[in-house]
């Protein structure tokens, strides 16, 4: 800000100061007065802004061409202040009419920020609500929304649980609240509420992300709501935050066009070292010998000179492509903006891509003087080609890329693939990987459109009614084909067709009103309706001929599979209220509550309220701080409220028969019989969140820095959770309401400007977030139960929800280094031999049994933070994103293979070399004697996945297109960046962000053989016109 | 502009109202679930295809991958002493009889025989109240009861006294059942299968095959006698089934196993599979060899040849079933003769189960098979010995025609290979229960067979297994004990 100017400004508030002080000295004389409220920067009218008259609660608003009228005196002094413009005091001083000019206010306070049903200043916000902005979503490359949040908002968790193109990303507000019911956030995208429901890893592949059919390009501002104040406005979908995305809308005048490109190139971050060809075969040789076999398998290791990286043949290094293209402009009655979007994903594991091209139009229209209009449509077609990245070890490609031998050669001189499990030694149920990537097909094509018209009706000054209207439909089609190349595979192949609707209605009125020069309410209530229905339709064959059609000709397969078809419905009525009301601009009290009526809970307990209340108080506004003038902004807020969470998934609450299919007869034909697998409660209801939030939030300096620190407290009570009851009774679970958990945890952000000189500025922020994630209590007796177990090799669950341990932690033995000689009967391990490892007897009986596991960490971090420094100097700038987890803990269930020993013949890490061997006895080393013993689960396998990674670096340029000279070229950047270039962990796997499970699996922070991340350069243009 | 504003006031008002009055009448209604895809109890149960379909469903567990597709057998065999597994931790446990409360696999049985006891007792609540044809209506109901009693059998055998639910349980307040000791199952038992043997049909057409007859119920009745001790009545029982002359043996011991024959005369009862759709784990379970082995998808050794157990050590190369039953060479897919101990896993193998077409491990058609003819002569030679004094000619036939058929000799000619005359009554026991471990080698009949004579676990003991102490039985599942408000921990079994 330039000196002169401020010099000006103050004058211009002591001038106003006194001229109010003068007018309160005389008494009124009342004339007919008449002006317009205009903008300083453009001089365009601004409908809406409200006019008072100081000192009286007289005032009114401006028409839609910005003019108002008023009765007023010849001294009055006319308070003026519009959303996004600075307030300004008028004295009227006997003029009648008058041109009153606002100035854009740049600093956040003025910010608007999109709450539940509305906006509201920045200033004026009582709960805890952070916001991305467009620039910061477009410092990096994302494929959906979502992932635009990571490091850059405290108390908000983006995992990307794999890093296959479209793959799913899970986002913990928080922390998690729900053991069953979902843990995902809301989204409201452009006023339409989207759960993205993630799905399970089917065995198959790992989930996709539902929100990637969103493009990201289009989104002006994130904002996340945190505590209770912000989101039981959304009541029964409140419980895990809300995330509201708003996208660009055209703004009246010219029209502009930008068009933007990226292209990059994606390559594996890490491989894992693993032995070679010569290695395995002496390691096989070693265990052979340790068994006592008579023959080794490899007694010539000459007659083997093939030394396979099956890394190096399934990966590759992969494409990524951007290309956006939007249109916006139009008049004072009728603005758009039009994107396109074209995004083209290849995965660096080989078959494995994510596709999307959409369209949007935001119209916005103005119908009369009271009547607008807005809309927002979004149109897409997704294509995800999946990779095999199964939960069920043996069928995932990365998995199988891992432990085959490397003697196997890719392919048999015919050209076909070399069967990788006939190497001698090995394990006999592995896949040859390229086999696995290239003849195992696995296409999702989502087709989806996302429509919602919201139409603005002013009743009376500050009355406002809006009934929107939306859809948000998609139909999406998977084609799974087994080729006849697959070892085992006769050809199998399966269509699965979904298709989803949901209509919403909303109804709501809104009044702003202010009352003198104190008072200011906002109030907002309303109905809404939102109804979906999905159906589902499959067929399989298999037994083909040929591979010629894949999924295009089931009846082709000798085999035809049973058809399966299925459909659900569910819908949620809902009345909310919210109220804001302010005094003196620094007394801010918000109070909402809303009703939901939910399809999905027992018959007598549909309907649940969810009510919050926030108190907040401007300090800086007080009197007394006047004086610290370094001081801009000091807010406290405390808020308490009552959230829910309905994601338990449709007719949970009846007692249902489904069909169960068997064998009989001497033909050996299906019979198919009905039984009750579900054993109905009527008594199923609403699991609540009830959270405490106190934060503070300061600005210095004119808003040059700006911190914010909330504490939280949520307690989620009536637990919805598949509550074991007892086996005996024919069913090994019930949904119940039943026990609870407890989050706490320290949200702080601190940003600030650095810098700010003509040509050179710096920001910086930094945020950090910890969260305390307990079980108060589960209704099992033993206070405990375990997560589904993990497939085999490990058979066995690893996660264990546990009173007083956060949830899903980790349960397995402890090491206790190796033994040095042979074990006899008396011993903790009877037949254990020197060599092999031992365990501790955590409970002393004497012996090693499963009694002796005991909780060995946890999946969620002791906290996450992020880094983030915008520097600009000329037109150069620089953007750079740290972001990291500590504290977290991953079972690296790819290592029960990998460093077993050679126990089940598959290859091995590379420092496998540091073992117990016969010619060295060392109890201390790090592996045990090659055998066929298999490890426990135990301590080895948990690692400590903390990292620190360098997630994003852009140099840019803006081009001086103005000194071109050229009218109709607006603007122009270049800009390079890299993701992912440097990451600081001690995780042994592809990467310590990882989760092969996701959605409400409690299996949580389980590496099995998760796509790996990759490492991406892009280079990218803008261009304006 | 004014009338404009009127209009479009009104219009707005009529909106809303449109839209409040359209939905609010309708709020309880809309939030009403409506089903589509499944059918709810209450409108079930009305017609003779719905009592069909509860009495597949009361069966279809036995197909689920915790029972019969394989761990029901991975407990049983793993369990006894004839069989091992080399590796993985979780089921070396068993195979060690050294499981906690929580282990994996005792506790999914559980869940699956008490599905089935719960459809079954659903099906013998609810199909009586169904207008149908009668026979098939109490043909329906004694299949419920067989399905019941047998899952009872196995649950009384392997963890004694258990929670004994015997109508449907509908509501959470009824899941709650207390242990009931096991005399009070077994009578359970005996009572299902009398009124079953009654109603049952005693063929099935070859649709129904896999369906109970009153064979599969005399059998399965004979053999609870035989394990409740009640020798006279085993005896009894089993004599019946011998003479409705339903059953014979087949010449050719492996053809009994054979997966183009499995509806044979041989056959009383086994849980059908096909193998592409549903299908057991058995054919790679039992050999060893890896894709080598050309009798399986995958030789995969997960249950291997104890070789301190009797039958590696002591049988008698002479006796067909040995060879049928277990190995340490075979020929490859390349026509070589191999050596099971070059492998990883170096076991000998068992080769009873074969599917040399299978699509994938796990997709084996082998029907696991319950009960078998030469079942019926076991137990009616052991019980008719045990009944009275000693062996009679009539015992002493029953068990020399099991080993005649082994030796490929004729069933009716005495032969130098039958068990030795003038047994005392107690060796004459000891030598059927040991025709039996060579007759039913992986048939899932031994760790019973050592639990009724009280060889266990003690045998496993002299293998130097590292077994629990104290433990005679399963453990009743950890889940079980703290989701069943009906129990305590004093119900847990001793050594647990």
């Amino acid at each position: 800000m330039n000196r002169p100017y401020t010099v000006w400004l103050h004058a211009l508030i002591l001038l106003l100061c006194l001229s109010a002080q003068a007018a309160l000295a005389q008494t009124a004389n009342e004339i007919r007065l008449s002006g317009i409220v205009i903008s300083e920067s453009d001089g365009k009218p601004l409908p809406g802004a409200t006019v008072l008259i100081q000192a009286t609660n007289k005032g009114t608003t401006t028409d839609a061409d910005g003019r108002f009228q008023l009765m007023a005196g010849l001294n009055a002094t006319l308070q003026v202040s519009f959303i996004g413009y600075r307030s300004r005091s008028v004295a009227v001083d006997n003029r009648t009419e008058l041109t009153i000019a606002l100035t854009a206010d740049e600093s956040n306070l003025a910010e608007v920020v999109v709450v539940g049903y509305g906006t509201q200043k920045r200033r004026d916000v009582t709960g805890s609500i952070a916001s991305v902005s467009a620039a910061a979503i477009k410092e990096m490359p994302i494929t959906s929304a979502e992932q635009g949040l990571q490091g850059r908002v405290a108390g908000v968790q983006v995992i990307q649980s794999n890093s296959a193109p479209g793959g799913a990303v899970s986002i913990r507000v928080r922390g998690g609240n729900s053991v069953l019911g979902g843990n995902e956030p809301l989204y409201v995208i452009d006023g339409f509420p989207v759960y993205n429901s993630i799905g399970t890893n089917d065995g198959q592949s790992q989930p996709t992300n539902p929100l990637a059919t969103i493009n990201p390009n289009d989104i002006v501002s994130m904002e996340v709501l945190k505590d209770a104040s912000a989101t039981a406005i959304f009541g029964a979908r409140g419980a895990n935050g809300v995330v509201i995305v708003t996208t660009r809308r055209g703004k009246a005048g010219p029209g502009t066009v930008d068009v933007e490109a990226y292209y990059g190139v994606q390559t594996v971050r890490r491989k894992i070292p693993l032995l070679n060809g010569s290695q395995y075969m002496d390691l096989a040789n070693e265990k052979a010998r340790n068994l006592g076999q008579t023959t080794l398998p490899f007694p010539d290791k000459s007659k083997w000179p093939v030394s396979t990286d099956w890394q190096e043949e399934l990966f590759r290094p992969a494409p990524i492509r951007n290309y956006a293209l939007t249109f916006s402009g139009g008049s004072e009655t009728s603005r758009y903006a039009i994107s396109g979007n074209w995004f083209d994903q290849q995965g660096i594991v080989t078959g494995s891509g994510f596709r999307r091209g959409s369209l949007r139009a935001n119209m916005d229209n103005t119908l009369s003087r009271k009547l607008s209009l807005s809309t927002s449509i979004t149109a897409s077609r997704t294509i995800n080609q999946q990779a095999r990245t199964s939960i069920n070890f043996g069928n995932g490609v990365v998995y199988n890329a891992l432990i085959s031998s490397p003697l196997a050669s890719v392919y048999n001189p015919d050209g076909s693939y070399f069967p990788v499990s006939t190497i001698p030694a090995t394990e006999p149920f592995g896949t040859n990987p390229l086999a696995l990537a290239r003849e195992f097909s696995n296409e999702l094509v989502t087709n989806r459109i996302l429509a919602n018209t919201n139409l603005t009706y002013a009743l009376t000054a500050g009355l406002t009614l809006s009934v929107r209207l939306g859809i948000d439909y998609s139909n999406d089609r998977t084609d799974r084909y087994f080729s006849r190349k697959l070892p085992g595979s006769t050809g199998q192949a399966g269509v699965i067709t979904g298709e989803g609707s949901t209509y919403l209605n909303e109804n709501i009125l809104t009044y702003k009103k202010q009352f003198g020069a104190d008072h200011t309410l906002d109030a907002t209530g309303g109905f809404t309706w939102q109804e979906s229905v999905f159906s589902s339709l499959s067929a399989s064959s298999q037994n083909f001929a040929v591979d010629l059609f894949g999924t295009d000709n089931l009846s082709a397969g000798n085999s035809p599979g049973v058809p399966a078809s299925g459909r659900s419905k569910n819908s949620l009525l809902s009345w909310l209220g919210r109220v804001n009301y302010g005094f003196k601009d620094r007394y801010l009290l918000t109070v909402s509550a809303r009703a939901d009526g939910s399809s999905r809970f027992g018959s007598g307990n549909k309907w649940g309220f969810f009510p919050s209340a926030a108190l907040a108080w401007r300090v800086s506004e007080e009197p007394f701080m006047k004086a610290v003038n370094w001081v801009s902004d000091l807010k406290l807020r405390t808020s308490v409220g009552v959230t829910g969470n309905q994601e338990i998934g449709n007719y949970q609450s009846l007692n249902r028969l489904s069909t169960v299919g068997s064998i009989q007869g001497v033909a050996q034909s299906p019979a198919v019989g009905f039984a009750v697998t579900t054993m109905a409660n009527p008594d199923l209801k609403w699991e609540t969140t009830t959270q405490y939030d106190a934060g503070l939030d300061v600005g210095l300096w004119n808003g040059r820095i700006n911190l914010s620190l909330d504490y939280y407290v949520k307690n989620t009570t009536d637990l919805l959770a598949q509550v074991p009851v007892a086996i005996s009774s024919g069913f090994s679970s019930i949904l119940l309401n039943s026990g609870s958990i407890r989050n706490r945890g320290v949200d702080v952000s601190l940003d600030g400007t650095i810098l700010n000189r003509s040509r050179l500025r710096w920001n910086a922020g930094v945020n950090l977030s910890t969260n305390r994630n307990r079980v108060q209590s589960v209704a099992v007796r033993g206070g405990q139960f375990f997560a589904p177990l993990i497939t085999s090799p490990v058979d066995l669950p690893v996660n264990i929800i546990r009173e007083g341990q956060p949830v899903s932690a980790f349960f397995g033995y402890v090491r206790d280094g190796l033994w040095g000689e042979d074990q006899g009967a008396s011993s903790l391990m009877p037949n254990a031999r020197a060599g092999e490892q031992r365990y501790k007897d955590l409970n002393g009986d004497g012996k090693i049994t499963a009694d002796d596991r005991t909780v060995l960490g946890k999946p969620n971090p002791d906290f996450i933070y992020g880094l983030t420094s915008q520097l600009t100097y000329g037109p150069f700038d620089l953007n750079i994103l740290f972001q990291g987890v500590q504290g977290a803990t991953v079972f690296n269930a790819n290592n029960f293979t990998l460093s077993d020993v050679f126990a089940r013949g598959n290859n091995q890490l590379a420092d496998i070399t540091d073992r117990w061997t016969t010619e060295n006895r060392n109890v201390n080393a790090k592996y045990p004697r090659a055998s066929s013993v298999s490890p426990l689960v135990s301590d080895r396998f948990f690692e400590d996945a903390s990292y620190f990674r360098l997630r994003n670096i852009q140099v840019g340029y803006n081009l001086p297109v103005g000194s071109l000279g050229v009218k109709w070229f607006r603007s122009a950047r270049v800009y390079l960046s890299g993701q992912n270039l440097l990451t600081v962990t001690r995780y042994t796997g592809f990467d310590p962000e990882v989760s092969s499970t996701a959605g409400s699996d409690l299996r949580k922070g389980v590496d099995i053989g998760a796509y790996p991340a990759a490492k991406m350069w892009t280079a990218g243009l803008r261009l304006g016109f | 502009m004014n009338t404009r504003q009127t209009l479009l006031r009104r219009g707005l008002t009529l909106l809303t109202l449109t839209l409040s009055l359209g939905l609010f009448p309708g709020c309880q209604d809309s939030l009403q679930e409506e089903v589509y895809s499944f059918v709810s109890a209450d409108n079930f149960y009305k017609t003779a295809a719905d009592a069909e379909a509860a009495v597949i469903a009361a069966y279809q567990p036995f197909t689920s991958d915790d029972y019969f597709r394989r761990n029901f057998y991975n407990i049983g065999l793993l369990a006894d002493d004839q069989v091992m597994i080399g590796r993985n931790a979780t089921f070396q446990a068993v195979d060690n009889f050294n499981v906690t409360p929580d282990h994996p696999f005792h506790t999914a049985l559980w869940q699956q025989m008490y599905l089935c006891i719960n459809r079954s007792n659903t099906g013998i609540q609810r199909i009586p109240a169904i207008s149908m044809d009668e026979t098939r209506r109490t043909t329906l109901v004694g299949e419920c009861r067989y399905v019941r009693a047998y899952n009872y059998f196995n649950l009384v055998r392997l963890f004694g006294g258990v929670p004994m639910p015997t109508t449907e349980i509908q509501s959470p307040g009824q899941t709650n059942n207390p242990k009931v000791p096991k005399e009070k199952v077994y009578e359970q038992i005996v009572a299902d299968l009398l009124e079953a043997e009654k109603v049952l049909p005693l063929t099935r057409p070859a649709a129904e095959w896999g369906r109970a007859t009153r064979g599969a119920a005399q059998t399965l009745l004979a053999e609870v006698y035989l394990t409740m001790e009640r020798w006279q009545q085993a005896a009894d029982k089993a004599k019946e089934v011998i003479d409705s002359k339903q059953y014979q043996l087949l010449p050719d011991f492996k053809a009994v196993f054979s997966v183009s024959n499995e509806a044979n005369a041989e056959i009383i009862q086994s849980i059908q599979f096909d193998g592409p759709t549903i299908g057991t784990w058995f054919a790679s379970f039992n050999h060893a060899g890896g894709s080598d082995n050309p009798n399986c998808f995958l030789g995969s050794a997960n249950w291997s040849v104890e070789q301190k157990s009797d039958i590696w050590l002591n049988w008698d190369s002479k006796d067909g079933r040995k060879a049928a039953s277990t190995y340490d060479k075979f020929i490859n897919k390349a026509g070589k003769l191999v050596s099971v101990f070059d492998y990883p896993q170096p076991f000998p193998g068992f080769g009873k189960y074969n599917a040399p077409n299978e699509v994938s491990n796990g997709n084996s058609p082998c029907n696991p098979i319950i009960h078998r003819y030469a079942d019926v002569l076991l137990i009616y030679a052991e019980a008719a010995s045990q009944a009275g004094d000693g062996p009679t000619p009539a015992a002493y036939d029953a068990v020399n025609q099991v080993r005649r058929r082994g030796y490929k000799v004729p069933l009716t000619a005495p032969s130098e290979f039958d068990v030795p005359a003038g047994l005392s009554k107690a060796a004459f026991r000891q030598a059927v229960i040991r025709e039996r471990s060579l007759e039913f080698v992986i048939e899932n009949k031994r760790l019973f067979d050592l639990m009724r004579t009280g060889q266990f676990p003690a045998i496993l003991k002299t293998q130097g297994k590292n077994v629990r102490d104290g433990a005679t039985l399963f453990p009743i599942p950890l889940s079980e004990l703290n989701s069943n408000l009906a129990l305590t921990q004093a119900d847990q079994n001793p050594g647990y």
